[in-house]
């Protein structure tokens, strides 16, 4: 059996970046397919898993790269909220193409002011955009919040529904920007509201009924949506509602039945405060 | 000598610098401490095993033929081939060591040139010169795994031959090597299949890699590459073969300028020597003695001086002595031969080949 030394050339490993990207880069620079050193390493009984991320593989490429030990050791939740594997931003990666996961980030990234949500990454000027992300990394992803959690999906499918396109968005900015990044601040609003204790003890327990929090919820939404379009808000209503009545079922059936309430979207631990 | 199995040794072995210890007379050697002593010993040890450059007429020439060949690669993108230059000579004339050398001062030359902008540039992406032995089980796969191996790319067995003909090729361009030495040249075989076909691939390769290759083995023209005269005719076309003159120490009138030569080596060699009682001349003295026990080869010759240096130090005479000499090789005569009546003759066959040399002042 041959020692696993490095390769010749190194490569650096960037801030949350997999394997699966960095075997390929750091094989690349170094004129390899990953697929041959694997099959080296092998050939070489260094490997006899095909699990790509077969703990003697992170090993054998963190000596191939001259890694941190921790190197590929990424978070896999946080809070009960699954991270996903996403591309990171190329301004951070140098151009290149890496995916890895990384929690505490929203859908922008500061340093280089992109982007980093669907169809694909842009540059960013819009202040309001980049002061969301900020209002993400200091309040939600302090309460484990992370980019796709399904908080920030049911805020993001909140800010959909609530606005009119034709309205919120000019032509210009709406050619250079997908539709969810102008919305972005909206829904971190949103999803700032639902992870607020305050918020979910009156949608869930509201002690005056069904109209007190048809109230809370029309308060909120008129703090947060900008045009008052009934024509259009009534869907974001509907959907507070519905979160809300769900909620609020969910912890009424679990009360009377003697257990803990079923956590569907990771909501409720807000409710207490365990975040 | 030891030769570098990858470019980590490669490295370290152009890295390294001996120390030269400062010269002490006996009278200051004496007056040292033990722990003073010990120290200073161990400081000569190293020099006296290191690989000190001493400046050959045989070298000046190959450093020539290297140089024209280098400058036919400084325009790239040609798309002809480019003339190697292939060493060739007897076993201990110091072959290798001039193949290391020209290799070391190319790498050092070629990283002094390269800008490095602290911080931005990676060195470990440069590697300038490739310095290789041939393996003993020589196959186009073999040859090319063996490369791979050498720079520390992990191929696996399962390989083809094509594929890693690619990678090391790839790997050399996006490294910026300018220099490929190959060396025991002498074990391909050029009549049987295997080594016909590595023949072929090392042509291939030197015409794919703008690099200058050079080659180094043991009596090229004689040797197994040579048995299939189509792809000798075919290498040789590509490369300039240059045959070690070595040193000899002919009797007679006629001889006196080859004797001069081996002279001046043993002077050369002996100012190199950390010897506190060693006297300017004592080697020359012995110049018909060495010759005739080292046969004039520089290998033998070096190898025999660093023995009886340590030797030397370590018996405190510190001075090369026809006893020592003796004590290491009972071939070597305890009565030393004045030098205008040598008493064995020695002449080396080799002569140069194919190019003109000019030796230089």
């Amino acid at each position: 059996m041959t020692d696993i030394r490095p390769l010749p050339t190194l490569t650096r490993r960037y801030h949350g970046e997999d394997i699966a990207t960095y075997s390929a880069r750091h094989a690349a620079r170094n004129s390899l397919t990953a697929a041959e050193v694997d099959s080296w390493l092998r050939e070489q009984g260094h490997l006899r898993s095909v699990n790509p991320r077969d703990p003697a593989r992170l090993a054998a490429w963190r000596t191939l790269g001259v890694l941190h030990p921790s190197a590929f050791e990424l978070p896999k939740d946080v809070n009960a909220n699954r991270v996903t594997d996403r591309v990171l931003c190329r301004g951070c990666t140098a151009g290149n193409i890496a995916r890895g996961r990384i929690s505490g980030v929203g859908l922008v990234c500061l340093r280089h002011r992109r982007w980093l949500g669907s169809p694909e990454q842009r540059p960013i000027a819009e202040r309001d955009i980049l002061s969301a992300e900020r209002l993400f990394r200091t309040v939600l992803a302090r309460k484990g919040e992370v980019f796709d959690s399904p908080v920030m999906q049911i805020a993001a499918e909140i800010a959909i529904v609530g606005t009119d396109p034709g309205r919120e968005l000019s032509p210009d900015t709406r050619s250079r920007l997908p539709r969810e990044a102008h919305l972005y601040p909206i829904q971190i609003r949103f999803a700032r509201l639902l992870t607020t204790a305050a918020f979910l003890e009156a949608i869930i327990t509201a002690p005056a009924g069904i109209a007190s929090r048809r109230r809370v919820i029309v308060e909120a939404l008129d703090r947060i949506l900008p045009v008052q379009d009934r024509a259009v808000r009534w869907r974001a209503d509907n959907m507070m509602n519905e979160v809300a009545s769900r909620l609020s079922r969910e912890v009424t059936n679990a009360r009377l039945r003697g257990h803990d309430p079923t956590d569907e979207w990771n909501l409720l631990r807000h409710a207490h405060g365990d975040s | 000598m030891e030769v570098p199995t990858n470019y980590r040794e490669w490295r370290d072995h152009v890295d390294y610098k001996a120390a030269r210890p400062r010269p002490l007379t006996l009278g200051q050697l004496h007056a040292l401490n033990r722990a003073e002593r010990d120290a200073y010993d161990l400081e000569r040890r190293a020099w006296i095993s290191a690989e000190t450059l001493i400046v050959t007429r045989d070298m000046k020439a190959i450093f020539e033929h290297y140089f024209d060949s280098r400058d036919e690669t400084l325009a790239p993108g040609q798309g002809t081939s480019r003339s190697g230059v292939v060493v060739s000579g007897k076993s201990y004339m110091g072959k290798s060591s001039t193949l290391m050398q020209v290799c070391r001062e190319h790498e050092r030359d070629a990283r002094a040139r390269r800008p490095s902008v602290p911080g931005v540039e990676d060195p470990s992406e440069f590697m300038p010169v490739v310095y290789f032995n041939l393996p003993a089980t020589l196959t186009p796969k073999a040859l090319m795994l063996s490369l791979a191996a050498w720079m520390g790319l992990p191929l696996p067995r399962s390989t083809t031959s094509g594929r890693a003909t690619e990678v090391v090729r790839d790997f050399l361009k996006a490294h910026g090597t300018t220099l490929v030495a190959i060396d025991e040249l002498h074990k391909v075989r050029s009549h049987t299949k295997d080594g016909g076909d590595t023949v072929n691939a090392l042509k291939g390769f030197q015409e794919s890699v703008p690099a200058v290759f050079l080659y180094a083995g043991v009596n090229i023209p004689k040797s197994d590459l040579m048995r299939d005269p189509a792809l000798a005719d075919q290498f040789l076309r590509r490369n300039v073969v240059y045959t070690m003159r070595g040193f000899s120490y002919p009797a007679g009138k006629g001889g006196a300028e080859a004797r001069a030569e081996w002279e001046d080596l043993l002077t050369k060699m002996e100012q190199i020597l950390p010897l506190s009682a060693q006297q300017p001349g004592d080697l020359p003295e012995l110049a018909p003695d060495l010759a005739s026990v080292t046969k004039c080869s520089i290998g033998s010759l070096r190898s025999l001086l660093r023995k009886a240096a340590n030797r030397a130090i370590r018996s405190g005479t510190e001075r090369i002595t026809p006893e020592i000499l003796h004590s290491i090789d009972p071939s070597y005569p305890l009565t030393v031969i004045p030098i205008t009546r040598p008493r064995r003759l020695f002449t080396c066959e080799d002569t140069p080949q194919s190019v003109p040399v000019d030796l230089g002042a």
